[in-house]
């Protein structure tokens, strides 16, 4: 266990404890909407993926999408929740511009699923309130002139809404949670959890008390639209809280209300207080029956979820011998999880398939400069980095050329030994070639050769360099110091 | 806003939602969205919304316990003959009793059907009356047949009071 979490004041020396629980809107990956048959699609133009039901004209009946349950029921089962067999739909009130119903068809007090949680690696385990189903409303756009615009496409999408019981007490908690949560999601294949999409939201419910004191006042924080806002808003809210409390003033004490992350400026700000909260009246829909899924279909969807991210953490390191963080990295995102498998199934060579993959491949992903930011937009397959593997392993190219050979495998996709070959990163196996620039590295060196002679090897890699610079770096570095160690020894 | 009233209010969405409804709406309707509201808002939702939904759970089970002695309930649609266009509208309660009869059959969720059974004479007028036949849950066809039945054995579906048998002869022949 980690220390105790919290934040000490430096004016009292009071530790103020976190009290944290995470609302977290996952956007089901349905070829279609929730209710009606509109294909969802991101970036497609405004409007274009409407209908009668979800434009919400008069007559119209919404009819549930089995698929959407189907992964909400994935989802689910893959977070360790009870599913219920019967749960129902109920209307959620509000009148707003991006919601042409006047109401959002949303689950309440019937959810279709209760319990389950995400164990964290410092051993606490976070529990889930619920899981309930809901349709997304549309979209308001205000900063196009002086009306509003309205994007309907967005409405009637799937989503799943889990909620946390307040276990989370620091913001690298809430940070660790919802990287697992999401890694979990996209495992069992319920949503890409593209968060620039917005098909992953975070709301975050934080309140702050002294240790061992009753909880107090939350407040609930709006617009985070990344893990890195979540960790900000967290911090910059706990010490508003602190210094609000210990201002002594009742005046300036927290007070029950909806706040806003504003990233460009770092803080939180006041959308809306208590007084002015929704009343969302919410009702049974009467318009859709109650939702059923029989046991039997349960335990055939629980069939279908796939090994999940620390089940494949522990097997990499159990098994293959892999580091934690290798480990750790490898298991981030299915995508990559699946690619290193058939890497370090095609090249015999998991240590090295991980070593590719968790440190160059990550790396590479990470530079703007190349445009390859994720295994999707790689056009590298796993034969590809299979068979360069074993062009190292055999001595034809070297560490640093294969490297090279990777970036534009990655981007450009190709045969690597062709790669190789046309790059100029072949290899000198030229036994004659290599002794010459060895001998070439030797001239004037003679306090290198004297303290090589008196047992210090190390001094050899001085020399390294020169004879690496001199073969264009087509030379082998292990190579060059066998020979450099005999041209010494017999001088 | 595709049909009906828009009215544009003073510049704001929810103005003009409200200036909509105002212009749009007529009391009746007004008074039912403000009574749903009501009794859905926080504060009042378990005493109002919570208990209707007791009460008709009773109801329910009330209707069940009628089914297991009768294969289907016959009485009057309505508690009256047909009152005057306008003639309650001062009195909303008086005119929501005129649903008394109908409305614990549909918070039952029970097939019902109304069909003619005949006239009283009211006020120098001849005015229709209706005999409503419920069903126990699911049992639609039951009450439709029986209905049949019911209009085979009798002539009131095809009896017209004498005023209205005159207008349609003046209008449409």
């Amino acid at each position: 266990m980690s220390a105790t979490p919290g934040y000490v004041s430096k004016k009292t020396g009071v530790r103020w404890v976190p009290v944290i629980g995470l609302e977290v809107h996952c956007q089901l990956g349905t070829r279609t909407k929730l209710f009606c048959g509109c294909e969802v699609q991101f970036g497609s133009p405004p409007n274009s993926l409407t209908c009668a039901v979800c434009t919400a004209q008069p007559g119209t009946l919404p009819v549930l999408n089995r698929e959407a349950l189907e992964l909400a029921v994935r989802a689910a089962l893959a977070l360790g929740c009870e599913v219920r067999t019967k749960s129902k739909f109920d209307r959620k009130n509000y009148f707003y511009c991006d919601l042409p119903k006047g109401y959002q068809i949303s689950q309440y007090d019937e959810p279709y699923c209760t319990g389950g949680g995400i164990q964290l690696s410092n051993g606490r385990f976070i529990r889930l309130t619920r899981i309930h189903m809901e349709e997304d409303a549309g979209k308001a756009i205000h900063d196009r002139g002086s009306t509003t615009l309205v994007d309907l496409n967005r409405a009637g999408v799937p989503l799943i809404e889990s909620v946390t019981e307040a276990d989370v007490t620091t913001a690298a908690e809430a940070v660790e949670y919802l990287t697992t949560l999401k890694a979990i999601l996209q495992y069992v294949g319920v949503s890409d959890c593209d968060m620039e999409k917005g098909e992953l939201r975070c709301d975050v419910n934080i309140s702050m008390r002294p240790e061992g004191e009753p909880w107090r006042t939350k407040v609930e924080i709006k617009n985070l639209n990344s893990f890195r806002f979540v960790e900000a808003a967290i911090e910059h809210e706990a010490w508003r809280q602190i210094e609000a409390y210990e201002s002594g003033d009742p005046k300036l004490f927290p007070v029950q209300e909806t706040r806003l992350w504003d990233p460009a400026r770092n803080v939180t700000r006041t959308m809306r207080s208590k007084e002015s909260a929704h009343d969302y009246r919410y009702f049974a829909e009467p318009d859709l029956p109650p939702v059923t899924i029989s046991k039997v279909e349960i335990e055939r969807l629980r069939g279908c979820i796939p090994e999940l991210p620390h089940a494949r953490r522990e097997r990499y390191q159990k098994e293959l011998g892999l580091s934690a963080y290798d480990a750790g990295v490898l298991t981030a995102s299915r995508a990559l999880a699946d690619f290193f498998e058939v890497v370090a199934r095609l090249s015999q060579k998991p240590k090295d398939a991980a070593n590719w993959i968790a440190n160059d491949l990550a790396r590479e992903f990470a530079d703007a400069t190349l445009g390859v930011p994720n295994v999707d937009a790689m056009a590298m397959k796993p034969n590809d980095l299979a068979e360069l593997i074993r062009l190292v392993d055999e001595g034809a190219v070297n560490v640093a050329g294969a490297r090279k050979v990777l970036r534009v495998l990655m981007k450009d996709g190709g045969r690597p030994k062709e790669l190789v070959k046309t790059l100029g990163l072949e290899q000198v196996q030229d036994e004659g070639q290599l002794e010459a620039w060895c001998k070439e590295a030797l001239v004037g060196k003679e306090k290198i050769v004297a303290d090589v002679k008196a047992g210090k090897t190390q001094a050899l890699n001085a020399l390294l360099g020169p004879v690496m610079k001199a073969s264009k770096g087509t030379a082998n570095p292990e190579r060059v110091k066998e020979i450099l160690l005999r041209l010494v020894q017999g001088a | 806003m595709r049909y009906g009233v828009r009215k544009d209010g003073s510049g704001s969405l929810a103005s003009m939602y409200g200036a909509t409804r105002d212009a749009g709406f007529g009391p009746e309707v007004k008074r039912r969205i403000l009574l749903g509201t009501y009794v859905l808002s926080a504060g009042y939702y378990d005493a109002w919304y919570g208990r209707a939904l007791k009460v008709r759970s009773l109801l329910r089970r009330d209707f069940e316990q009628a089914f297991e002695h009768v294969d289907v309930l016959a009485g009057p649609t309505s508690p009256t003959a047909a009152f005057r266009l306008g003639e309650k509208k001062d009195d909303p309660v008086a005119m929501y009793l005129a649903d008394v009869l109908t409305v614990p059959v549909s918070l039952a969720g029970l097939p019902a059907i109304s069909v003619p059974c005949g006239f009283v004479d009211e006020g120098g007028k001849r005015l229709p009356i209706g005999l409503q036949l419920v069903g126990r849950a699911r049992a639609d066809a039951r009450v439709l047949r029986v209905a049949r039945a019911f209009e085979s054995a009798t002539d009131f579906a095809r009896a017209r009071p004498p005023h209205h048998v005159s207008t349609a002869k003046g209008g449409a022949a």
